[in-house]
C-alpha cells in the first residue's frame, strides 16, 4: 500500500526524497515510451552532428523541445499520481522552473555525473521529478540520493569520488512509470550503468512561487494547457 | 625538484635531414629549434621536456626528435605520431621507441562507433592493437581527442587500467568548424565547451593512471594573458585529479609571440594564487617525472 499525502509530504521535508510507485501506468506508459523512442530516433542525426561541434555532451540525449513534441511529455508536468504532494510541497504555489527533460543516457564506464546538490541550501523549495520511462534496475543507472542531504548540504561542488563511495546514499531501482520526488538542494546523482540497457528518464524542475510574466519560452506548450493550473505551472496564465 | 614541461614542438626547416610536413603554420623556413627552445628554458629555469611530433607521422619526420635526443640526452622524452593509415600501428610504435627516448603516442582520434548507444567493443576500434601494444610495451596515450571521440575515451581507459594516459590542453576537444589559426599563428578552439568536459573526461578521474596537461590556455580562453576566465577550471582539475596527475606544459613554439615562454612558466600561479608549494613543485615538473619517468640530471 503506497503512502498517504501527509506521510509523503512529511518525507519529502525530511529525507528530500519521496518515492512513487507505478505512478504511470498501462497505455499511458506505453504512450510515453513510444513517444520518447520516436523523438529520440527522430532526433538522433541532428544529435550526433551537434556532438562534432561540440555543442551536446555524448553522454545524455535529451528529446529537443519536448513540450512541442507530445501530449504526453506535457501530462507528465501535473500528472494525478503526484500533482497533490506537488502543491502541497509549495503550498499550492507550484511553477515549472527549472529543466524539462526527454532523457535518454548512453552506457558509459563511469557514471555521467557526479553526486552534487543543484543549488545551495536554502529557504525556497526547488522540488525535482525523475520519472523512469523504462525499467531502470539496480547497477542499472538508476538515481541515487543522499536522504536527509538537503538539510545540511552546504558544498555545491561536484564530488570527484567515485559514485558508489557517498556515505549514507539511498539507489532507487524501480520499474518504469516510478517517479522519484527530491529536493534538489541534496546531494545526487546517476549511478553507474552496469547493464546493457541504457536509462530513459523525464527530470522536470519545479520550484514554490509565482511567475511574475508570460514565460514564452513555454508557448509551444499552449495547445496542450487544458486547465488554467497547467497554464499557471507554466507561466502561460499569470 | 625538476621543472618540467609536459608538452611543445620544435622543427627545423624543411630539409633532406630532416623532412617534415609543410603547412600554412609551420611553413618550410620556419626554424623552431631545439636551441631555441632550450634559450627559453634556460632562461626561466625549466630542466627537461616532452617533445611532441609535429610535422608528419612517418618514421622518416620523426628523425629531427631523434636529432634533439642524441644531441642532449636526458633533456628531453618524445611523443610520436601514428599514421592513421598505417597497418602495422604496434610495429611502428616499437620502431619508433626502440631506443627508450619515445615514450608515448599521441592520438586525435580512437576510432568507435560515433553513435554513443552503439554496442562499444573495443575490440574493434580500429586504435585497439595500438592501446594493446601500449599496454604490453608501457607506452604513454597522449590524447588530444576531437569532440566527436570523447565518449570512446571511457570504454578503452577502463578496458586498459594499465595504460598511462594524458589528456592534452585541460582535457580541451577541437570541434567540427570551431578550429582555427590566429593571425599570431597560434591554435584556436572557438568556444571549448568545458560543460560537456566536465561530465566526461573529467569524470575519469577516478582512474589513477589519467593525467591531465595544464596548457593550452591562450587556445581555449576568450581573455588575454593570464586568461583568467580559465581559473575556476584550473581549481576544478586540482580538486578532481589532484596535484600529482597534473602537469604543466608550455605548447612552444605557439606561444612564442603571445604571451611569450616565460610567461607561460607563471602561469599556474597566475590562475591557482592559493595553491600549495609542493601542489606547485607537482604540477611544474614532479608528476612529470614521476607520471613519465624522467632521468635525473647530473
Amino acid at each position: 500500500m503506497g503512502q498517504t499525502l501527509e506521510e509523503q509530504v512529511r518525507d519529502f521535508r525530511e529525507l528530500g526524497l519521496v518515492v512513487i510507485e507505478d505512478a504511470i501506468v498501462g497505455a499511458e506508459l506505453e504512450r510515453l515510451q513510444q513517444a520518447t523512442d520516436y523523438w529520440l530516433e527522430q532526433s538522433k542525426a541532428d544529435w550526433l552532428d551537434r556532438i562534432a561541434t561540440g555543442d551536446a555532451c555524448p553522454l545524455w540525449f535529451d528529446v529537443p523541445d519536448p513540450m512541442e513534441k507530445e501530449e504526453i511529455f506535457i501530462d507528465m508536468l501535473d500528472h494525478p499520481s503526484y500533482i497533490d504532494l506537488l502543491l502541497a510541497v509549495t503550498n499550492e504555489e507550484l511553477i515549472m522552473q527549472g529543466p524539462f527533460q526527454v532523457r535518454a543516457t548512453p552506457l558509459w564506464p563511469v557514471a555521467y555525473t557526479a553526486w552534487h546538490p543543484d543549488r545551495a541550501r536554502s529557504d525556497q523549495i526547488h522540488p525535482k521529478m525523475q520519472i523512469y520511462i523504462n525499467d531502470v534496475p539496480e547497477k542499472g543507472g538508476e538515481f541515487a540520493f543522499v536522504p536527509g542531504s538537503h538539510l545540511w548540504c552546504d558544498d555545491t561542488a561536484y564530488r570527484r569520488q567515485r559514485n558508489n563511495t557517498m556515505p549514507g546514499h539511498v539507489r532507487l531501482s524501480g520499474k518504469a512509470g516510478t517517479a522519484i520526488l527530491f529536493d534538489n538542494a541534496g546531494l545526487h546523482t546517476a549511478m553507474e550503468n552496469e547493464t546493457d540497457t541504457p536509462r530513459k528518464s523525464m527530470i522536470i524542475g519545479f520550484s514554490k512561487g509565482r511567475h511574475a510574466s508570460y514565460q514564452e519560452q513555454f508557448a509551444g506548450a499552449q495547445k496542450w494547457c487544458r486547465s488554467s493550473r497547467r497554464k499557471q505551472i507554466l507561466g502561460l496564465e499569470v | 625538484m625538476a621543472r618540467i614541461d609536459s608538452h611543445l614542438h620544435v622543427f627545423p626547416p624543411h630539409s633532406e635531414e630532416f623532412p617534415r610536413q609543410v603547412t600554412e603554420a609551420a611553413p618550410a623556413q620556419r626554424d623552431e629549434s631545439v636551441e631555441k627552445l632550450l634559450g627559453e628554458m634556460e632562461a626561466n629555469g625549466i630542466d627537461q621536456a616532452v617533445l611532441t611530433q609535429t610535422g608528419g607521422a612517418g618514421i622518416e619526420d620523426h628523425a629531427y626528435l631523434q636529432y634533439c635526443f642524441k644531441t642532449y640526452p636526458g633533456r628531453f622524452r618524445g611523443i610520436g605520431l601514428i599514421p592513421e593509415d598505417c597497418n602495422d600501428g604496434p610495429g611502428h610504435m616499437d620502431r619508433l621507441a626502440a631506443n627508450g627516448d619515445f615514450i608515448g603516442f599521441r592520438l586525435k582520434r580512437l576510432g568507435g562507433p560515433a553513435d554513443p548507444f552503439a554496442p562499444m567493443d573495443v575490440r574493434r576500434f580500429t586504435t585497439y592493437p595500438i592501446w594493446q601494444r601500449a599496454a604490453e610495451k608501457d607506452y604513454v596515450m597522449w590524447l588530444y581527442l576531437r569532440a566527436s571521440d570523447v565518449h570512446l575515451a571511457g570504454h578503452l581507459v577502463d578496458a586498459f587500467p594499465q595504460v598511462r594516459v594524458v589528456f592534452n590542453h585541460l582535457c580541451a576537444t577541437p570541434a567540427k568548424g570551431k578550429f582555427y589559426w590566429d593571425e599570431k599563428g597560434r591554435p584556436q578552439l572557438e568556444s571549448p565547451d568545458f560543460f560537456t568536459t566536465m561530465h566526461t573526461l573529467y569524470r575519469l578521474c577516478c582512474y589513477e593512471n589519467v593525467a591531465v596537461h595544464l596548457s593550452g590556455q591562450y587556445a581555449c580562453s576568450r581573455e588575454p594573458y593570464p586568461y583568467r576566465d580559465l581559473a575556476d577550471l584550473h581549481d576544478r582539475l586540482l580538486y578532481s585529479f589532484g596535484s600529482k596527475r597534473l602537469m604543466w606544459a608550455s605548447d612552444a613554439p605557439w606561444i612564442y609571440p603571445d604571451p611569450g615562454y616565460g610567461a607561460c612558466t607563471r602561469i599556474i600561479e597566475e590562475l591557482m594564487p592559493a595553491i600549495r608549494s609542493d601542489q606547485l613543485d607537482d604540477i611544474m615538473g614532479n608528476t612529470a617525472k614521476e607520471f613519465l619517468g624522467f632521468p635525473d640530471l647530473d
